[in-house]
Formats: C-alpha cells, sequence, structure tokens
C-alpha cells in the first residue's frame, strides 16, 4: 500500500505542475517573460526549455542541500545556487544557440527572480526528497512550456500570419506555415488578414487577458456543474426520505 | 554641457513614456498584476521601487566597470546584481523598520517582492549588457523607477473603478486588468517616435 | 558562547560551499563556452560580409582604416572581384548599440546594410521599416534620409554609421583620384 502511495506521490507531483497547478495560468507566477519574449513561437519555446533546465537543476540541488542549508541565509543561498544556474544557462545558450540568445535579450537573466524558480525551491524542494523534486521540476517547466507557448503560438499567427519554424532553431530547416497570410513563390502576397497589433505589446496583454479569462469560465463552468448536480442529489435524497416517511 | 543635460532628460522622458517600463518593456508585471486596489499601498511600493532601483544603480554600474571587467569576469554579473539587491532591500526594510514603523507595517508583504521585481534587475542589467556610460545610466535608472510608478499608480486608480463596476463573471480580477493594461498600452503607443 | 560560535561557523561554513559549488559550476562553463562564443563572433561577422557582395570570403581583401580618425567604422574590407567596398560600423546610442557592415561601390553608390547585432529595445521596429526599406529601394541615399519609422533614434545612428563610411570610401578615391591627377576636390556621389 506504501509503495502505491509512493508511486501516487511522484505522480501526483509531476502531473500537478503540467495543468492543475499550472505555474502560469494558475498560479499566475512568472508573468514577465511570458508576455515580453513570446512574439514568435520559437522564442517561447526556447525559453520555456530553458527554464524548464533552470528549475530542474535548482530544485536538484537544492534537494540535495537541504539538510546543511541553515535557516536564516535560506533565501541568500537559493539565490546564489539559481543564479549560478542561470549564468551558465546564458553561458551555454549564448555558445551553442546564439539566436536564442539575442531574441532573448535581458529576460534570460531575469530567470534569476523568475517567482516561480523560488517559489518551487522554497515551497517544495527544501521539503522534499531529491527525486520528488526532479520531477516537480519537470513539471513545472513543460507546464510553463506549455502555456507560454500557447501564447506564443497565437501571437504569432494572428500578429504576422505565418507560423515560422527554424528562424531560431537553425539546425532546422527554415519553413513558413501560411495560415493568415499567404505569399506566393514569387512574392506576391496573396491574401494578408493578419493584425499586426499581436506583435505589438498591447497584443500580449490581451491575449494573456482572454486566455485567462477563458481558463476561469471554464472553472466557473465546473463549479456551476457540481453544485447542480449536489443540488440533485439532495433533492433526490430529500424526495426519498419523504416517501419512505409517507410510508 | 547644455547636451549633456537635454541627453539626460530625455532619456528620462524616453524610459518613462516612450519605452514605457511596464507596457513596453514588460519590466514589473507581476507586481502590476498583483498590486491591490489601494492606492496608498501602491504609491508606496513605488516609491521603495524607485529608491531601490536607484541606488541598485549606482553600486551595481561601478562594481561592474571597476572591478568586474578588469579581472576580466563580466559572466559573473548576474550573481553579483542579485546579491547586491538582496542586500539592499533588506537594508532599506530595517531603515524604513527604524524610522516608522507604521509605514513598514503598510508594506507588508511589498517590502520582500521587490526583491524578485524584473524592473529592478532588468534595469540593472540591461544598463551594463548595452554598454551605457554612468550618466544615462543613472538616467534610465530614474526613469525606470518614476514611469513604474507613475504607472502603477494610475492602474490602482482604474482597479478602484474597475471593482464597482459590473464585469462579468469570466473577466473578474486579472484577466480584466490585464485587458485594461492592454488599452493603456495602446494608448502609450501613441509617444513612440516623439523623439527624432 | 560556544554555542553562537559554533552556528556562526556551521553558517560561514555552509555559505563557503555554496559559494564553491557555484564558482565551480560558472567556471567550467566558461572554460567550455568561451572559446566557442569567439568562434561564434568571427563566423556572424564572415557570414554578415558574404551577405552584402556574395563570393567567398577570401574575396574580402581587409583594408586598414586605424589611422583615421573615425567614430564608428572598425574595418574596412575591399572585395576584390569588383572593388566594391564594405566597411564595419559600430555604434551606440541611448537604448542600446548597433553593430553593422555597409557595402559602398566603386563609383560611390551607397550598398546594401547587413545588421550583425542590435541590443536597442526598439530593434523590432527599426529592421523591418528602416533597414529592409532602404535594402529594396533604388535610390538609397534618400531612403537613408527617410527617417519615418518607430525608431528615429537608431535610424538616424545608422545614417551617421554609413554617412561616415560613404566618406571614407569617398577619400579612398580620392586618394586615387589625387594619385592620378590633383584637379578635382567635390564631393558628389
Amino acid at each position: 500500500m506504501s509503495e502505491l502511495k509512493k508511486n501516487n506521490i511522484h505522480k501526483e507531483s509531476f502531473i500537478s505542475g503540467i495543468w492543475k497547478q499550472n505555474p502560469l495560468f494558475v498560479a499566475m507566477l512568472g508573468t514577465c517573460p511570458a508576455l515580453a519574449v513570446t512574439t514568435s513561437f520559437e522564442a517561447s519555446f526556447g525559453m520555456g526549455l530553458l527554464f524548464l533546465f533552470v528549475v530542474t537543476c535548482s530544485n536538484t540541488l537544492i534537494s540535495l542541500l537541504k539538510k546543511i542549508i541553515p535557516e536564516e541565509v535560506e533565501t541568500p543561498c537559493y539565490i546564489v545556487i539559481i543564479a549560478a544556474f542561470v549564468t551558465l544557462t546564458k553561458m551555454f545558450t549564448n555558445a551553442f544557440l546564439p539566436e536564442l540568445y539575442s531574441s532573448l535579450g535581458v529576460f534570460l537573466s531575469l530567470l534569476v527572480v523568475n517567482c516561480i524558480v523560488l517559489g518551487r525551491a522554497q515551497a517544495f524542494a527544501n521539503k522534499n526528497t531529491v527525486v520528488d523534486s526532479i520531477l516537480d521540476g519537470i513539471g513545472n517547466g513543460i507546464g510553463y512550456t506549455i502555456a507560454i507557448s500557447i501564447i506564443g503560438i497565437v501571437r504569432e499567427i494572428l500578429g504576422t500570419g505565418m507560423l515560422t519554424i527554424g528562424g531560431i532553431f537553425t539546425f532546422i530547416p527554415k519553413f513558413s506555415i501560411p495560415v493568415l497570410k499567404f505569399v506566393n513563390s514569387s512574392g506576391v502576397v496573396v491574401y494578408d488578414y493578419s493584425m499586426s497589433l499581436f506583435t505589438n505589446p498591447a497584443g500580449a496583454f490581451i491575449v494573456f487577458g482572454l486566455i485567462v479569462a477563458i481558463i476561469q469560465a471554464n472553472k466557473l463552468h465546473q463549479k456551476n456543474v457540481e453544485s447542480v448536480n449536489k443540488k440533485k442529489e439532495l433533492a433526490l435524497k430529500k424526495s426519498q426520505a419523504l416517501e419512505k416517511g409517507a410510508n | 554641457m547644455a547636451n549633456a543635460i537635454t541627453a539626460f532628460l530625455l532619456a528620462i522622458v524616453s524610459s518613462m513614456l516612450i519605452d514605457n517600463v511596464v507596457l513596453n518593456r514588460f519590466y514589473g508585471i507581476c507586481a502590476f498584476v498583483g498590486v491591490s486596489n489601494k492606492v496608498k499601498s501602491a504609491f508606496s511600493m513605488g516609491v521603495a521601487v524607485v529608491f531601490v532601483i536607484v541606488f541598485a544603480s549606482l553600486i551595481c554600474w561601478p562594481i561592474y566597470t571597476f572591478v568586474l571587467t578588469p579581472l576580466n569576469i563580466p559572466f559573473m554579473d548576474t550573481l553579483t546584481y542579485i546579491l547586491v539587491i538582496a542586500s539592499l532591500v533588506q537594508v532599506v526594510g530595517l531603515f524604513i523598520k527604524k524610522y516608522s514603523p507604521a509605514l513598514y507595517k503598510s508594506f507588508g508583504i511589498y517590502l520582500p517582492l521587490i526583491t524578485t521585481n524584473c524592473a529592478v534587475l532588468g534595469v540593472v542589467q540591461n544598463n551594463t549588457d548595452t554598454g551605457l556610460n554612468f550618466a544615462l545610466s543613472m538616467a534610465n535608472a530614474i526613469g525606470t523607477g518614476v514611469g513604474f510608478l507613475v504607472i502603477i499608480c494610475v492602474f490602482s486608480f482604474i482597479r478602484m473603478r474597475l471593482e464597482e463596476s459590473n464585469v462579468p463573471k469570466a473577466f473578474r480580477g486579472v484577466s480584466i486588468a490585464l485587458l485594461t493594461a492592454a488599452l493603456m498600452a495602446i494608448a502609450f503607443m501613441g509617444f513612440s517616435g516623439i523623439i527624432s | 558562547m560556544n554555542e553562537t560560535l559554533k552556528k556562526y561557523v556551521k553558517v560561514s561554513l555552509t555559505l563557503g560551499l555554496i559559494a564553491s559549488i557555484s564558482a565551480v559550476l560558472i567556471g567550467v562553463a566558461n572554460a567550455i563556452t568561451a572559446p566557442v562564443i569567439k568562434q561564434n563572433e568571427v563566423q556572424s561577422e564572415a557570414s554578415s560580409l558574404l551577405a552584402v557582395y556574395g563570393g567567398s570570403s577570401s574575396d574580402y581583401v581587409s583594408y586598414d582604416v586605424s589611422d583615421l580618425n573615425l567614430d564608428y567604422v572598425t574595418k574596412g574590407w575591399t572585395f576584390s572581384p569588383t572593388g566594391d567596398y564594405v566597411f564595419k560600423a559600430y555604434g551606440k546610442n541611448g537604448y542600446g548599440d548597433i553593430s553593422l557592415v555597409v557595402g559602398i561601390e566603386k563609383d560611390g553608390d551607397l550598398g546594401k546594410i547587413v545588421i550583425i547585432t542590435d541590443t536597442e529595445t526598439y530593434k523590432n521596429k527599426l529592421e523591418p521599416n528602416y533597414v529592409d526599406a532602404y535594402n529594396s529601394s533604388d535610390d538609397k541615399s534618400s531612403a537613408l534620409d527617410d527617417v519615418k519609422c518607430g525608431a528615429t533614434y537608431g535610424a538616424k545612428l545608422i545614417q551617421s554609421m554609413v554617412t561616415e563610411a560613404h566618406e571614407i570610401a569617398l577619400g579612398l578615391k580620392k586618394t586615387e583620384l589625387l594619385a592620378i591627377d590633383f584637379t578635382e576636390e567635390s564631393e558628389n556621389e
């Protein structure tokens, strides 16, 4: 029984980071990069992957050292560890993915003060085992990557009309999927329904606000359905009790 | 001399209006979205942020130019900056606690939150990443701080009004705040190109 | 007294351990990535040269511009098949810095601009509105002056860099002409 419970805890810490406790849409943390780098799908996907790396590594190290770090100097120690991993990520990205580095700009350094990384370190990694912390880090990273990529796809398709792949990850051959804008091979624009508002900062706020509204509407709907079901059950029980009483 | 002063003032105006710190560069969004509807606490947080940004730039730029670059370790900048900022926030907190405990109480949880405010680290890192000289860095810092203060106060006024109006259920809370910020951003887009 | 001493020793040992772990991580990463970054820089410069006039990198013969008193231009090349010039310039303004290469043809006409790095906060307005419009226009000197994009500061910086490169090219042309005959001193393009 305890084996099953342990497996459930592992699974729980992994799955909860992806959907139920999605760090961006549910907990509303880490919104600065989510609005700033999502002008293209590739940049946001790259940012999500780098975030996954940083969160997992920092969770691992902090969980390994959790017995040694005294409580008074907790926060500065976490900050030093996270900053070390972010500097490492910056250097590797500059060396091996320079287009991603130049399109992310200063927001790569801002991963140090990302509320999610610090939050997971303080809330989870200093209380749980190493394996759980790794799974939690990976789960949160995947959840953040999915969330930020959704915003990136929507903004890129609505804003430029095409989904360009291969611009930043140059080992993929560059191709564009035309959705709202189509340029045929001789360079003539056949149709163009893109709205450049969405590549501007205002569009980021609009897309993010609408997605949060959709998720909130979904949550309210679920609550509504639950309460309606509960009322039905209660009414059923009442009518059964009345019948019994009448008999 | 007049040229230098003009450049300085221009840099401040551009950080406040044209290249707005929250609506254009997306620096303080976490605090912006989570700011309370009370104008007073928003104002005090904005003032604290101005303080921290200015002093952090004042300390970090010389550290980068005179310590890190000659020693050939420019990659240690992020680590150094965040440690400076964290200690600065602690010092400011102790200062406020000693001289005005009421103000310290009204800050509440917002003071430690300034450490994780993207605006502070963002401005300091940006100054050295783009290689600005000392005067322009300080102008950038002052402009960013004052811009953040102004925007946060305006936004808390607006949110106060939003609380009293009849927002559809799905949009209540963060969502309508973000859409309002979108409208503000569109308004601020009109400032771009004002300096030529 | 012993207790507090022990506590301080423990805290400082922990901090020292964490600082040394971080230093080791960063040091190793630096040792691995620093040569790769340098190589990337050289390669991006070479590929942006090729983007100006084509050909291969051996066609570009470097030209010494260090004895001139220059604000922006750092390097010059001659494209040996046609004799055109390519200059690399670097400049800073209040929003960031720009590094680019610009081609100047040997009869003085302005050529293509290829931006190497642009760290301005307005770079996404500058390139499609100004640089692409310049590169695709036929009358490049009036397209250079047509500063009507949302990033006027960056456009003015590019304008001054290209103007300086242009003057150098005319100056080189002038020394060639002077070697032949002494009459012309006009500054037309």
